[in-house]
């Protein structure tokens, strides 16, 4: 068993986006227009790096009524999985030469 | 000429559709994709149900145009159906008996379908033993075990085999 998250492509995109927004957290829905993943690939692996300690997630401050719709929550990068992106990002620039959706 | 009249054609009908569905398919789509993020949010666990409830419902209101609520709904169910699994974790070796038990018991009741098929043709069918005579009814029975023993044993020895090779 590994320590961490598996490190796919779709991993790397979610972990390239929230590295690029830093110190910014991005909802659900941003991160998903960013990386183009699909709800159904994109909702575990956020869930998969929360439960690891890369990611920690909170509600807007507002509440639903004043926001006339239900809240957002956001997620950002904490310490560990900053530091874990960072060498995984560099991990997979040296091997391939550049994730392809940063070179658009 | 071909090409004007198909897509007349095509015109009228979609005023058509429209006229009958515009009304109807917005709600329908609402509701169903409503329907979709219940069913997702009930395949999770209890403790999680509350948040992604609130989130996926504001990630919904984020999205225009009713196909792509529809697709993201549908991912849900499929991303809820992930993370329970990642919630209840089961060890590789449990996981793999619970799918040799299932492929098992599938196994088992197709031939014993199939047993009980033939052997119910070749009993009570237009041409059978019975009718013709050949068979006693006392016999039926006996028939019936023999042939269910015949398929047990060739079910066990198939599987003798599987674990020989």
């Amino acid at each position: 068993m590994g320590s961490g998250p598996q490190l796919t492509t779709q991993t790397l995109k979610i972990l390239g986006t929230l590295m690029n927004n830093r110190p910014d957290a991005l909802s659900g829905a941003e991160i998903g227009r960013f990386t183009r993943l699909k709800s159904g690939t994109l909702y575990p692996i956020l869930f998969r790096l929360e439960r690891a300690g890369w990611l920690e997630s909170f509600w807007e401050s507002e509440t639903p009524r004043e926001l006339g719709r239900p809240r957002r929550r956001f997620y950002r990068l904490t310490g560990v999985g900053a530091k874990n992106a960072k060498s995984g990002l560099r991990d997979f620039t040296s091997a391939i030469g550049g994730p392809a959706w940063e070179k658009r | 000429m071909g090409k004007a009249l198909v897509l007349s054609v095509g015109g009228i009908l979609t005023a058509v559709l429209n006229l009958l569905f515009a009304d109807n398919l917005e709600p329908w789509i609402a509701w169903f994709t409503t329907a979709l993020l219940d069913l997702a949010v009930q395949r999770l666990p209890e403790s999680q149900r509350e948040r992604f409830a609130e989130e996926w419902a504001s990630h919904l209101n984020d999205i225009s145009g009713d196909i792509g609520k529809v697709l993201f709904a549908r991912g849900c169910v499929s991303a809820a159906h992930e993370m329970a699994s990642l919630l209840t974790y089961r060890s590789p070796a449990l996981n793999q008996v619970l799918k040799r038990s299932r492929e098992f018991v599938k196994h088992f009741l197709r031939r014993l379908i199939d047993v009980v098929n033939t052997a119910g043709t070749l009993v009570f069918g237009e041409d059978s033993m019975l009718a013709k005579g050949r068979l006693a009814p006392t016999n039926v029975v006996p028939t019936l075990l023999m042939g269910l023993g015949g398929f047990l044993s060739r079910l066990l020895f198939r599987r003798s085999t599987h674990r020989n090779l």
